[in-house]
């Protein structure tokens, strides 16, 4: 399965977080980095390996090729991981971003090591071959068929501003066609390079005994370095039309996650879209430039309009309190929330209590510039034609 | 002539329904009620969603600004959703009694004008829906031939203590949000039941999907009662999680589809189960047929082992996550984790079967159903009828 890291919708429980008691990130010798965090009330547990995507972005001639990957390796070894998941009340879900694949296993507490048994197994697949990758190729097809108004919507809007630099993880079905089991293994061998690697575990358990069985797991492998992230530097404004998509989408450029920067803008877009309706925002975290896309797909246009005619003054109390919102929603729950400090791993070790105390000091001015990153000029116009 | 039952009910009126209680965080409440409809002909089904669409439009006493603000502030949005035996309305507050208020303020007194009437038939046309709604839906309204007056009897109509079902979510004492809601709606005096026009047809049904992507539907009959549990537990196995049938046989097996779903749609009358399988194959008659094949010889494969696996997803799903629920009350889309979604299924429960929603239960009934009634109720599914073929536009 694919999606967006943080894809969100105007969140139903604004007040759920609850606040963290410990916290321990350890990072082993081999450059593998487990982050275990007690969530003392809750019933699940939730583990998340994120592999960052360092030294293996996405270019045109390797469009999709992650995205193929996660699809081939998610099953496990012999294909059997969600049988010795599911009937014991455990799912594993993966996803592919711009930025990382993770895979992540919502469990009972009993069965922690059993989850963290199966992440270990993405790390040391089966082989490939070129059968299962004919295969699931056929499923990407339906996939990337499947997609809907709000996701062609997006990816013109990363087309638009960041041209190949921002290719979406869904991926080119040509260039997925010609993958071989020897370049899709060279990959593997990259992305799951040991210092891209992040084991986070949430839920009530004990910090010491939890790391310890983790790095039992993932102590193993090699000591494999990883290359600096490549930046995004093309950002460029503009308007994009799309035949195939309904609808109407604005995307603002935001620099990395913990910038405050991106908090105040992924806050003015939120207000914005709450204001509208049906509207949706979706913002990936990202190490470096990265979008926060707001748009809708109910009617013809409307969200353009909307973001020209948004009162930053207006709308402050209403932007911070939805990012907030938005936040507390990712860390309420322990499969989301070991998600997101998996992701935040990921991007160079950020906390996401930079992200609070970024969205606590904003002021209306930083919120103003916040959404003056929406301002037609500034940010991409996307128009569906259907 | 009216039914002397009717008049009774007219006359004197109905107390409202106690209030389904949940308990939720502190200083949000999250009020969803739905309003019950009787089997509705294709011209006052069109009325519902135009009726729908004007309720978002403010009351008397509310603008729709004043209601937005209220439910963002709670960190909602004002849900009215059409669905074939009711209309979902669901609201935030921060403060139980004025979120009570202004719900009362919505069901008895919106602003259902001329001007509201035509700014809603003129957009509601060209307003886009997502493929999965096009594909559980599968019917176009017919807003052309629409007056006024329509609305304005379906309102009378069905906007009356006894249609409407609530619950409420927050942190409140035992009772307290029944007592707000039995105290507003004392006073609640509906309008005059009006005289029943003849609307009989059927619907008008979409010739295709919008996008690429046509749709496989294999559908049950109609379910009710008794018959609920089998037929629930059926989808489950069918379609949640990777180890579901359909992901093991249409997806991995087979590999003519991405993403599949068995769900559970209402009806007027009771309960759909359907099998929704998306794929753009060009010849989805021979998609229908393998599939027709395959999930009927797994589910004569199926065990009591089988079984035993499948309540280790079913306690998942009704208990901790909802991905893979069957039950889609409103048709469009999956019912969530959210206390929103939560008081919605709570309410919806009551007012299509009687009684309150409760996992335990249920999970309970689907341990007491032997192999032969849950294969009976999957290939009830599967393999009973001829399949439905909704081909993609492009």
């Amino acid at each position: 399965m694919l999606s967006l890291v943080v894809g969100l919708v105007l969140s139903q429980q604004p007040f759920a977080n609850e606040t963290p008691s410990e916290r321990l990130r350890t990072v082993l010798p081999n450059g593998v980095t487990i982050v275990v965090e007690r969530m003392p009330k809750a019933g699940r547990v939730g583990v998340c390996l994120t592999a960052a995507a360092r030294g293996v972005e996405e270019t045109p001639a390797t469009h999709g090729l992650r995205h193929l990957l996660e699809h081939l390796i998610a099953p496990g070894k012999g294909g059997d991981v969600d049988r010795r998941l599911e009937p014991r009340g455990a799912t594993l879900t993966a996803q592919t971003s711009r930025e990382t694949m993770s895979f992540r296993v919502s469990a009972s507490p009993a069965d922690l090591e059993r989850a963290v048994a199966c992440l270990q197994e993405m790390v040391r697949p089966d082989a490939l071959t070129a059968e299962r990758i004919a295969k699931e190729n056929k499923i990407l097809e339906e996939e990337i068929a499947l997609a809907e108004d709000d996701r062609l919507l997006g990816m013109a809007a990363w087309d638009c501003g960041y041209g190949p630099e921002g290719l979406d993880p869904l991926g080119g079905l040509a260039v997925m066609a010609a993958a071989t089991p020897e370049g899709l293994t060279e990959l593997h061998a990259k992305h799951f390079a040991s210092r891209n690697l992040t084991l986070s575990i949430v839920g009530n358990v004990d910090l010491d005994a939890t790391t310890r069985l983790a790095s039992r797991y993932f102590g193993g492998f090699a000591n494999n370095p990883a290359p600096e992230w490549r930046t995004r530097t093309s950002f460029k404004p503009g308007r994009r039309e799309v035949d195939a998509a309904f609808g109407d989408a604005r995307a603002a450029a935001v620099p990395g996650v913990a910038n405050p920067r991106t908090m105040w803008t992924l806050s003015a877009g939120l207000a914005v879209a709450a204001l509208y309706g049906d509207a949706f925002a979706t913002y990936t975290p990202s190490a470096e430039s990265g979008l926060v896309i707001v748009g809708q797909t109910t009617d013809r246009a409307g969200v353009n309009l909307a973001f020209d005619e948004a009162d930053p003054g207006r709308l402050f109390p209403l932007g911070r309190r939805l990012a907030k919102a938005w936040l507390n929603r990712q860390l309420g729950d322990p499969s989301s929330r070991a998600a997101l400090l998996g992701t935040l791993s990921a991007l160079g070790g950020v906390r996401y209590e930079t992200l609070e105390e970024n969205l606590r000091t904003m002021t209306p001015t930083d919120f103003a510039k916040g959404l003056a990153a929406f301002a037609r000029d500034s940010a991409v116009v996307v128009v569906g034609g259907r | 002539m009216m039914p002397a039952a009717l008049f009774l009910t007219a006359v004197l009126g109905v107390p409202p329904l106690p209030v389904i209680e949940l308990e939720g965080p502190a200083n949000v409440y999250s009020i969803q009620a739905v309003v019950k409809t009787p089997v509705l002909g294709p011209r006052d089904s069109a009325a519902l969603e135009v009726l729908g669409e004007i309720l978002r439009e403010g009351t008397k006493t509310f603008t729709a600004g004043e209601i937005r603000a209220s439910c963002l502030e709670a960190g909602e949005r004002l849900r009215i959703v059409w669905a074939p035996d009711h209309l979902r309305i669901g609201l935030g507050s921060t403060r139980l009694s004025d979120g009570l208020t202004m719900l009362m303020s919505i069901l008895s007194e919106p602003k259902i004008t001329q001007e509201a009437f035509e700014r809603a038939v003129t957009a509601l046309p060209y307003r886009s829906t997502s493929y999965w709604s096009q594909a559980v839906r599968q019917e176009r309204p017919d807003f052309g031939q629409l007056r006024l007056p329509d609305v304005l009897e379906l309102w009378a109509r069905l906007m009356r203590p006894e249609n409407v079902g609530l619950a409420v979510g927050g942190k409140f004492e035992p009772g307290e949000a029944s007592r707000i809601w039995a105290a507003k709606t004392v006073a609640w005096t509906p309008e005059r039941m009006p005289r029943l026009l003849s609307d009989s047809g059927a619907s008008r049904l979409l010739a295709k999907l919008d996008g690429p992507v046509g749709v496989v539907e294999l559908r049950g009959g109609e379910v009710n009662g008794a018959q609920v549990p089998a037929t629930l537990f059926a989808l489950l196995i069918l379609g949640a999680g990777k180890t579901g049938a359909l992901h093991q046989v249409v997806r991995n097996q087979l590999g003519v589809s991405y993403w599949q779903q068995a769900v559970l749609t209402p009806t007027p009358t009771g309960l759909l189960p359907r099998v929704l399988i998306p794929s753009k194959g060009a010849d989805l008659a021979a998609v229908a047929t393998a599939c027709q094949a395959a999930l009927g010889k797994d589910v004569d494969g199926w065990t009591d082992a089988r079984l035993r696996e499948a309540l280790g997803v079913a306690r998942r799903v009704l208990r901790y996550e909802s991905t893979g629920f069957p039950l889609m009350p409103s048709g469009t889309r999956e019912l969530g984790d959210s206390l929103a979604d939560r008081a919605y299924l709570a309410a919806y429960w009551r007012m299509k079967t009687g009684i309150i929603w409760d996992a335990d239960r249920m999970l309970a009934e689907f341990q007491n159903l032997s192999l032969e009634d849950v294969q009976r109720a999957a290939k009830g599914i599967v393999a009973a009828g001829p399949p439905v073929i909704l081909p993609g536009r492009r």
